[in-house]
């Protein structure tokens, strides 16, 4: 193989790796870009949701302590009065209902004097459903107000959802009476989610924490299809996405950390989605559910992948360039020059003696193209020398026939000719390859 | 005796035939052979191993026997 073929070849390879890891480092970059941009999206939906949570409770806490002021509502409360206490309260929840989201509007029975540590408390009135009542609901949040008789707020599960609650005890005359309760659907949140930062959100909760019976009559009862095993420890209970089946998680919610995991790219049609999620805590500290996130990011990700297609493209087109312009300049400063030395020697050897050599450059190549010429002149001295060898004895005779004529002095000029002609700039040399009569 | 100048006889001839560049074929198979070829004259006493080498290295470059 020859140099040029080599070094086009080391160039060649050269800009093949080279594309090749600018290549990695820009899908690198570009991978990075969109998972800051899907980490980002996952942060601002966190946010969303605490910051909905924290104005939720705090509004919620301020209806139960005006409720715990209302004598009329209190007193119904202490004659265990379900219908007055219904008339006094059914107004203030739909009020609730329609300007806040109030899902919930309970009000619960004391526990029986001297029972202490109970798990739950037996329910006197639910607004939404006041025919449903006196049944006794085991949660850690009753059971804490219960114990502690103070306000208790948090996340717990009910029988088809996820509900941020708030209760306190409610005193009639400085008498324990009951406990009120109100709580707001999480599945209210997304909704609200949606409109704070565009994206779609998905109630995930953990079928071990809920009624499949239960769960199936309700979507039943909702007309909605009957979602229980599309997964398989979780459930999808609420979204704001019409198709389902991208709202999916297989994996177990245990190994989500608290502050989310990002599940990676998906395509819908044409639109590019990251996808996420962040777990929920019960009142109780128990993980009871997510929230998936669902972002359009289809256009960051069409400016980055746009970014680095012609990124590379123009770090091929660069390099291509520079590895032609690098072969250019070899080719002339190396291979051209060679070849030309060559093509002289050869000329040279085949009798063209005054073939002579002019360094085309003060390098290396321009020394060597020097060196070359003085090895010319030698050979061309040393040629002149072997002729003149030859020619002596015909000198010879012709001195003997003719002494006048071909005299030593002109002998000597002759060989003196042929000298100064091998060390001379112009050649004129009579030894030059000449016609020969075969 | 003649035998080296006879080869360059034919090889001339054979240049002559081709239209080859004569300084060029010379210049190939003297650096092949190891010697000047142009200066073989009739006088040019003949050496086997000259003459070994001559006629390898004009079938080398031309590919025809002398």
């Amino acid at each position: 193989m020859s140099i040029k073929g080599k070094i086009i070849a080391v160039v060649a390879g050269s800009l093949l790796v080279g594309v090749a890891v600018i290549g990695y480092l820009f899908d690198r970059n570009y991978r990075l870009q969109v998972a800051r941009t899907s980490d980002e999206t996952l942060r601002a939906s966190r946010a969303a949701f605490e910051n909905l949570r924290k104005d939720s409770v705090d509004m919620m806490a301020a209806a139960v302590e005006a409720m715990a002021s209302n004598q009329e509502i209190n007193a119904a409360l202490a004659r265990r009065d379900r219908a007055q206490l219904l008339k006094a309260t059914s107004r203030l929840y739909l009020s609730y209902h329609e300007k806040y989201g109030i899902t919930h509007w309970f009000y619960w029975e004391p526990e029986p004097s001297g029972q202490t540590g109970a798990n739950g408390l037996v329910n006197f009135l639910r607004a939404a459903t006041p025919d449903k009542h006196g049944d006794m609901v085991e949660r850690v949040m009753l059971a804490r107000v219960a114990k502690t008789k103070t306000f208790a707020n948090g996340l717990e599960m009910g029988i088809t959802g996820l509900a941020f609650r708030v209760v306190a005890p409610v005193y009639w005359k400085g008498k324990l009476c009951g406990y009120f309760e109100i709580g707001k659907d999480i599945g209210n949140f997304l909704d609200s989610m949606k409109q704070q930062t565009g994206n779609e959100y998905g109630l995930l909760l953990q079928k071990s924490q809920m009624d499949k019976a239960k769960w199936r009559s309700s979507r039943a009862s909702w007309g909605k299809r009957d979602n229980w095993n599309d997964m398989n420890g979780l459930l999808l209970a609420k979204n704001t996405y019409s198709d389902e089946s991208i709202l999916t998680y297989g994996g177990s919610l245990d190994k989500v950390p608290e502050a989310g995991q990002e599940l990676g790219l998906v395509e819908h049609g044409a639109a590019v989605y990251s996808r996420g999620v962040f777990p929920l805590y019960s009142a109780g500290g128990v993980k009871v559910g997510a929230v998936f996130v669902l972002s359009d990011i289809t256009a960051v990700y069409q400016s980055a992948h746009q970014t680095m297609v012609r990124g590379l493209l123009a770090i091929v087109l660069l390099m291509a360039l520079t590895g032609i312009v690098m072969c250019v300049l070899f080719n002339r400063l190396i291979v051209a020059r060679l070849e030309r030395l060559i093509r002289v020697a050869k000329r040279v050897v085949g009798g063209e003696f005054n073939l002579q050599v002019v360094p085309s450059a003060n390098d290396e190549l321009g020394k060597f193209e020097e060196l070359f010429e003085q090895f010319r002149r030698v050979l061309v001295d040393l040629v002149g020398n072997i002729e003149d060898e030859a020619a002596a004895p015909v000198y010879r005779a012709r001195l003997r026939t003719r002494p006048r004529v071909f005299s030593a002095a002109r002998a000597r000029r002759v060989r003196e000719a042929g000298r100064e002609v091998s060390h001379g700039t112009t050649f004129r040399h009579p030894v030059q390859a000449g016609p020969v009569h075969c | 005796m003649a035998q080296l100048f006879d080869i360059r006889c034919k090889l001339d001839q054979f240049i002559a035939e081709r239209k080859l560049d004569k300084i060029t074929v010379y210049g190939d198979i003297g650096l092949k052979a190891g010697f000047l070829v142009s200066l073989l004259r009739g006088n040019t006493p003949d050496d086997e191993a000259k003459l070994l080498k001559f006629r390898k290295a004009a079938q080398e470059v031309l590919h025809m026997s002398f």
